[in-house]
């Protein structure tokens, strides 16, 4: 090091190293002459020292691993959509249920058991609400996730960032110009309407290589009550049939959706999904920070552009069918975070079946709690919610 | 000797506060490059301008040959790795996990962790004492701990240049030489090039082989540590009073804090120098 010996030689290391750690490397390292490598040759080889490397102890993240939790998260989807199959003021037998599912399949040899009203409940009803329940739970999840990476705070959602309700102004306001009855409309502009209000999340709280917890969540009350009042004001000056009630808008119902609205939400969510999903090692690589991000080899400026458009996209699909139902998207990716980790690759697909089980959940107590009388699903969801989320709040803070 | 690393007469500002200025330096394949001066002279700013992260307003950077800001992150991310000063961690990841992040520039968008990479992030943490921690949740360790951690991450890149900005910073001494060690060791042997940012000058002198020292964003003076931890440099950077002299068993020089012992100075104690027993 000192006096006569110029900056980087590498072959004369053996004579000046400091004595602390000759006890514990020093053997190994004598062993063999030392080589300057070349260019691209792994450099874990040199400080294993050619030790043997053992198989890795703690567990990873694999496919099969995946592919587990899914499994059993779709098997407690199917319990959950069964079981609101056969919830309802109307009863209809669990046989009578999956024999009538198997005739209209034309499966051979079963006949059909269901009278006609009975078709009408199950086809036209339950089963079209469940699986809209379904497909809503999964995207509010799945932005909910998407949202927590990306600004990096476990409180956010696309309720609590006022996206949400930028979407349903944008739905309402395409319904209101008769700009709905273009194909995909109502999405769309849900869609646009949900990025324009994260757009102002963002630049509301300064966003950059830190965190600004506070001001993130700050800045989505602004937006939110804004986009709530917009809402009811759009509600109030429009009459008749073009805009439902303000209730779906506010608190959010599965019952109003028609079939098709449903096929093209599911579009938009499975897009969505896609580019989420093929962003999920990402997604764990910003919850580190940005400028880490940089480092370590994501371009962060696209990823985040991708992230937050799909996640607008798919909360703007979920609000055109469904209004705005609140808390699904903090509570969900909570407990499954609990429940598997923070590896997205996992999270983000767990959180869709479990968000959509929740949901259907929900909307099943909605329905049969006060039967005949239906309470908007919203109602149910705040109600687990909110308490959690001040919960949450008060452990984080 | 072939230079990794090219900086030119490089300047760089936050708005109208110029924090660096005409800094040139070079540094070669497989050197121990240190970088010393007081608080806020540009150290981590330089580091920044290195990894891309920020562009130079004036003057060149040059990684292998190429201006880092124009690489793509991911190819810059194989050549270059960086251990920060400290990230928050706001969401269960075990250290396992943080770790092989390190491996990503290497892995495609959809491929999962290979044995290779599994044995790349598990040598690295064995080289930095972390092994029996990998299951542990990162919020659940000391900022030691924490430190020793993004380490391996970045010894887990396999990079060539690493910059490290004040790597040893809540490390035990036992730690800061066996991590100083390591690097050192891995710049020897596996040519990995080396900067460090550094407050501890008696740490620098003992691993570095040259040494830049700022003042108020411009290069003060560059050179082996003999040559640039000397009383007088470390009084004009400083303003503060210190004893340099030989340490009998290395030679290197020895940095001895004096505290505010000379009237008018300032005694803000930012070299942060442990003395030496």
């Amino acid at each position: 090091m000192e006096g006569g010996e110029n900056p980087p030689l590498p072959r004369s290391r053996e004579g000046n190293e400091s004595p602390e750690c000759h006890s514990r490397r020093g053997t190994a390292r004598g062993r063999r002459a030392s080589r300057r490598p070349e260019a691209g040759k792994p450099i874990h080889r040199e400080y294993t020292r050619g030790r043997k490397i053992l198989p890795h102890p703690v567990s990873h993240l694999t496919p099969v691993r995946i592919f587990r939790v899914c499994l059993f998260l779709l098997a407690l989807l199917a319990g959950i959509s069964v079981f609101s199959l056969l919830a309802g003021p109307a009863p209809i037998g669990i046989a009578a249920v999956f024999k009538g599912i198997l005739a209209t399949v034309h499966f051979p040899g079963v006949s059909d058991p269901l009278t006609g009203a009975e078709r009408t409940i199950l086809f036209s009803i339950r089963i079209p609400r469940i699986v809209l329940a379904g497909l809503v739970g999964a995207a509010l999840a799945c932005s909910g996730t998407v949202f927590q990476g990306l600004l990096r705070n476990p409180l956010a959602d696309p309720y609590v960032l006022g996206v949400s309700g930028g979407a349903a102004v944008g739905a309402i306001v395409s319904i209101m110009t008769g700009l709905g009855a273009l194909p995909f409309g109502v999405p769309g502009l849900a869609f646009a309407g949900g990025f324009l209000s994260m757009l102002l999340v963002w630049g509301l709280s300064g966003v950059t290589g830190e965190r600004r917890m506070d001001r993130t969540l700050l800045a989505g009350i602004i937006v939110n009550a804004f986009f709530s009042a917009l809402i009811m004001f759009l509600v109030s000056v429009t009459s008749g049939e073009q805009i439902r009630s303000v209730i779906f808008w506010l608190m959010g119902d599965l019952a109003m959706a028609g079939e098709g609205d449903i096929m093209l939400a599911a579009l938009f969510l499975v897009a969505g999904f896609v580019v989420m999903f093929l962003h999920a090692r990402d997604l764990n690589i910003l919850l580190t920070g940005e400028e880490t991000a940089l480092q370590l080899g994501i371009s962060v400026k696209r990823t985040r552009l991708l992230l937050l458009l799909s996640a607008s996209l798919v909360t703007g699909a979920a609000v055109s069918v469904s209004g705005i139902i609140g808390f699904v998207g903090l509570i969900v990716p909570h407990a499954v975070r609990m429940l598997v980790g923070s590896d997205h690759r996992l999270l983000l697909p767990a959180a869709a079946l479990f968000g959509g089980a929740f949901l259907m959940a929900a909307d099943t107590i909605a329905r049969v709690v006060m039967s005949p009388a239906e309470l908007p699903v919203g109602v149910v969801t705040a109600l687990c919610g909110a308490p959690y989320f001040a919960y949450l709040m008060k452990r984080t803070a | 000797m072939t230079p990794v690393v090219q900086v030119e007469r490089v300047g760089f500002a936050y708005g109208q506060k110029r924090v660096l200025e005409d800094v040139t330096l070079t540094v070669e394949k497989g050197e121990f490059f240190g970088i010393l001066g007081p608080n806020g002279s540009g150290k981590s700013t330089l580091l920044n301008l290195i990894d891309g992260i920020r562009l130079p307003l004036a003057g060149t950077i040059r990684l292998r040959g190429a201006a880092p800001g124009m690489m793509k992150r991911r190819e810059l991310a194989r050549l270059v790795a960086v251990v920060p000063q400290g990230t928050s961690w706001m969401f269960p990841l075990t250290v396992q996990e943080v770790v092989l992040m390190g491996r990503t520039p290497h892995i495609g968008r959809l491929a999962f962790e290979s044995e290779r990479d599994l044995a790349v992030a598990r040598s690295a943490m064995e080289a930095t004492d972390i092994l029996p921690l990998a299951s542990r949740l990162m919020d659940t360790l000391s900022g030691g701990e924490r430190q020793k951690v993004l380490i391996a991450r970045a010894l887990a890149q396999e990079p060539e240049v690493i910059l490290l900005d004040e790597p040893t910073s809540s490390l035990d001494i036992a730690h800061q030489i066996r991590t100083f060690d390591l690097i050192r060791s891995l710049s020897r042997d596996a040519g990995l090039t080396v900067l460090s940012v550094t407050h501890d000058m008696n740490l620098a002198a003992l691993y570095c082989d040259r040494i830049a020292l700022l003042r108020e964003g411009r290069i003060h003076c560059l050179g082996r540590p003999s040559e640039v931890i000397t009383e007088a440099h470390i009084r004009d950077v400083y303003g503060v009073n210190v004893a340099v002299d030989r340490q009998p068993l290395t030679g290197l020089p020895r940095v001895t804090l004096l505290g505010s012992h000379s009237p008018g100075q300032e005694s803000r104690c930012q070299a942060g120098a442990a003395p030496q027993l």
